[in-house]
């Protein structure tokens, strides 16, 4: 069951190992194709920026660079931790007339400018000819469409609007997994009236974006979530069911302990791991840290998305390859689109990173059980829907999100007043 | 031909001035320049040169959160700056007095200022920490109602991050006007005692004004603090709770990064600027004039 056993460091060792042996196997295939022929033994070169470090990232990481390797391609690796400090790099050296072959943004709205300033390659025909419109789901690869050409390759997936439960201490206040908010809520209060803190949610303000969007869907309801995240409508904000999920955002924040404000979402992942607290909110990311803490689904640890008949919020990476500054660029701009949108390649990505298998015909069969189960949301149109990130420009993330965390702050925002911050958010820019 | 060698000595001065005048010209000055141009222009993630007037402006100040920080810039200036250079004069008083073991005082006065200020908001971040903090050792100790929750609390919060700014800095301030001290001549003290002189009087009219240099000086460091104030909050608070310890560098890096809202950024680091050059102004003026007074 579990992926994260004690097999994997040395199947990353052994990885390396045969990666190392490869680099150097190429490395000298080409040295001596250099001094045999010295024409057309041209090294196909991809650097490829992204903010992938931590341990499972960097496994996802060297999976990727390996196929790349195979195909006869050199990867150039620059890694750079945090997701703004890569994305802003690489729009420094695409700015500056020195872009890399490839580069890591989050799925969504950030490319746009790029897309508009003729800076990004056009990747339909790509598409077409791999067919990625029968390969990924549809709500993943709209989000990289622009007047209907393909801008963007979906690389790795999440779902956002989980919660996550201790075990034991639900059996120990006597609670199944909740499945519906007054099941929460009661789970809630038992946990409170045994001495233990409820609710440790995460503090950082995009964090608590995320819980706001997963309570959205899950008491407003589908047609509401998608009325304000696809159309930004005002108007649906200002109706009475967004304004019930946020009487249950706000019950929520009334749970959450003392030390909430500012905590990192690994804290506070922590504090469920460790039973100090009953439960937590954040997305299948966190299925990473209690795995990595030796903890079983099922067993240790419970993983449920609240009304789930509405649906999860999915969420996740792109690649996007600036227009290239030669024929070598377009070569290897090719084959790195060639291993990224390989079947197994990406299962055996998603796997080592802890992220859902985006393709279809992946075999899911090693997946955790949390895993597995946001797998089949996300395959299913019907079960999946876009993050706020994915349809929101930053501008207006940035808005909704200064809005929430205002709300999520005692003594900030009435709900009134929130639910006007937000409408008015929706136009920012 | 002949040059007079004073010239000559002038004309390499100039010569080797030429490059930093240029790169501070260029790169100084005329990105100051170029991000106040964009501040008047729509730009979003990259710069484009579409006139906007003073939208960004009126966006900036209907903006809460930079009210917000522009308020716990003010807060935090008023407090952090005079506490400092109270509490790094007294240090540095009392080390003058030629204390016993002066060196390892000096060590452990300046030690904080050596570690970084994201070090800094860490460790207070959990010293404060109301479930794992000081507090809980209070609890622990048998102190069972104790409960110390600035850190999480709006109103609050940006004092805990006024604290550890003055614990950071105060070390410093100490270093710069002991070396100010030091310079103060010993007939001066044995005038002083002579005289039959309280020693708070003494050090509030006599010392403090010859030694006007190393003041300015540790003035002059900690408003660039104030001003710069970005890491300590990030490792603290993050901002927070909600935005209640938001400050202007904060801002402007969110949106102009993350945000892609770089015409508002600029305007918000116009604004700054401005914010920083009607203080700094009449302060340089003042000494201009009172060293022409001296002359």
């Amino acid at each position: 069951m579990e992926y994260r056993g004690d097999s994997l460091p040395a199947g990353i060792q052994e990885e390396e190992q045969t990666l190392i042996s490869k680099l150097l196997l190429a490395a000298t295939a080409a040295t001596a194709l250099c001094f045999a022929a010295s024409a057309n033994a041209e090294d196909i070169k991809a650097e490829v920026i992204h903010q992938w470090t931590s341990a499972a990232e960097s496994a996802g990481v060297k999976v990727l660079a390996r196929k790349f390797t195979e195909l006869g391609g050199t990867w150039v690796d620059n890694a750079i931790s945090g997701g703004p400090n890569a994305r802003s790099t690489a729009v420094n050296r695409v700015v500056g007339g020195n872009p890399p072959a490839a580069m890591l943004f989050n799925t969504g709205a950030q490319f746009v400018e790029l897309q508009d300033n003729g800076l990004l390659r056009d990747l339909t025909e790509t598409a077409k000819a791999d067919g990625w419109q029968n390969k990924m789901p549809a709500a993943l690869l709209n989000s990289g469409i622009v007047d209907g050409e393909i801008w963007a390759l979906p690389i790795s997936g999440n779902g956002a609007n989980w919660f996550w439960f201790n075990k034991p201490i639900l059996d120990k206040i006597g609670v199944a997994k909740p499945k519906n908010w007054d099941e929460v809520f009661a789970a809630l209060d038992k946990a409170k009236a045994a001495g233990l803190a409820p609710f440790a949610p995460s503090g950082e303000p995009r964090w608590q974006r995320l819980m706001f969007n997963a309570v959205v869907l899950g008491v407003a309801g589908r047609e509401t979530y998608d009325a304000v995240i696809y159309k930004r409508d005002a108007s649906a904000v200002r109706g009475e069911k967004f304004k019930a999920a946020v009487k249950v955002f706000g019950r929520l924040r009334d749970y959450a302990d003392a030390g909430a404000p500012g905590r990192s979402w690994p804290d506070s992942t922590n504090l469920v791991i460790s039973g100090k607290a009953l439960m937590t909110q954040g997305g299948t990311w966190l299925n990473g840290a209690f795995a990595a803490a030796g903890k079983t689904a099922g067993t240790d640890y419970e993983c449920a998305i609240i009304n789930p008949e509405q649906g999860m919020v999915i969420s996740g990476d792109v690649f996007l390859f600036p227009e290239p500054k030669n024929a070598a660029m377009t070569k290897a701009q090719d084959l790195l689109l060639k291993a990224f949108a390989d079947v197994p390649t990406q299962t055996a990505f998603a796997v080592a990173n802890g992220t859902i298998p985006i393709l279809k015909g992946a075999d899911t069969s090693k997946l955790n059980p949390c895993i597995a189960e946001a797998s089949r949301f996300f395959n299913d149109a019907k079960l999946s829907t876009g993050s706020d990130q994915m349809m929101f420009t930053p501008a207006i993330v940035g808005a909704v999100e200064d809005a929430i965390t205002r709300f999520s702050t005692k003594g900030g925002l009435t709900a009134e007043q929130f639910i006007e911050a937000y409408a008015k958010g929706l136009s920012a820019s | 031909m002949f040059v007079r060698s004073p010239s000559s000595s002038r004309l390499q001065a100039v010569l080797t001035l030429v490059p930093v005048a240029f790169v501070v010209l260029s790169v100084y000055v005329g990105g100051v320049l170029w991000a106040a141009g964009i501040s008047f222009t729509r730009s979003s993630m990259l710069p484009n040169y579409r006139f906007a007037g003073f939208a960004q402006y009126i966006n900036l100040f209907s903006n809460a959160r930079w009210q917000v920080s522009l308020g716990n810039m003010a807060l935090f200036a008023a407090i952090f700056i005079p506490a400092t250079l109270l509490i790094g004069y007294s240090m540095a008083a009392m080390i003058n007095r030629g204390v016993r073991g002066e060196n390892a005082l000096r060590t452990i006065y300046l030690y904080p200022f050596a570690m970084s200020f994201i070090v800094t908001g860490l460790v207070w971040r959990w010293l404060l920490d109301p479930n794992f903090g000081i507090a809980d050792v209070a609890r622990k100790l048998g102190f069972e109602n104790a409960s110390f929750n600035w850190i999480v609390n709006a109103d609050m919060a940006i004092f805990t991050i006024i604290i550890a700014a003055i614990w950071h800095s105060s070390g410093l301030v100490m270093v710069v006007l002991l070396a100010g001290l030091r310079g103060v001549d010993d007939d001066l003290w044995k005038a002083i005692r002579i005289e039959g002189i309280p020693a708070w009087k003494a050090h509030l009219f006599i010392i403090m004004p010859s030694i006007g240099a190393s003041i300015a000086t540790a003035l002059v460091l900690m408003s660039l603090t104030v001003v710069r104030l970005f890491d300590v909050v990030v490792a603290m608070t993050g901002g927070g709770p909600g935005i209640a310890t938001d400050v202007p560098a904060k801002f402007i890096i969110d949106h102009m990064f993350e945000r892609q809202q770089v015409g508002l950024a600029s305007a918000a680091a116009t604004t700054l600027l401005l914010l920083v050059l009607v203080v700094a102004v009449p302060l340089l003026y003042l000494k201009d004039r009172r060293k022409g007074a001296a002359r």
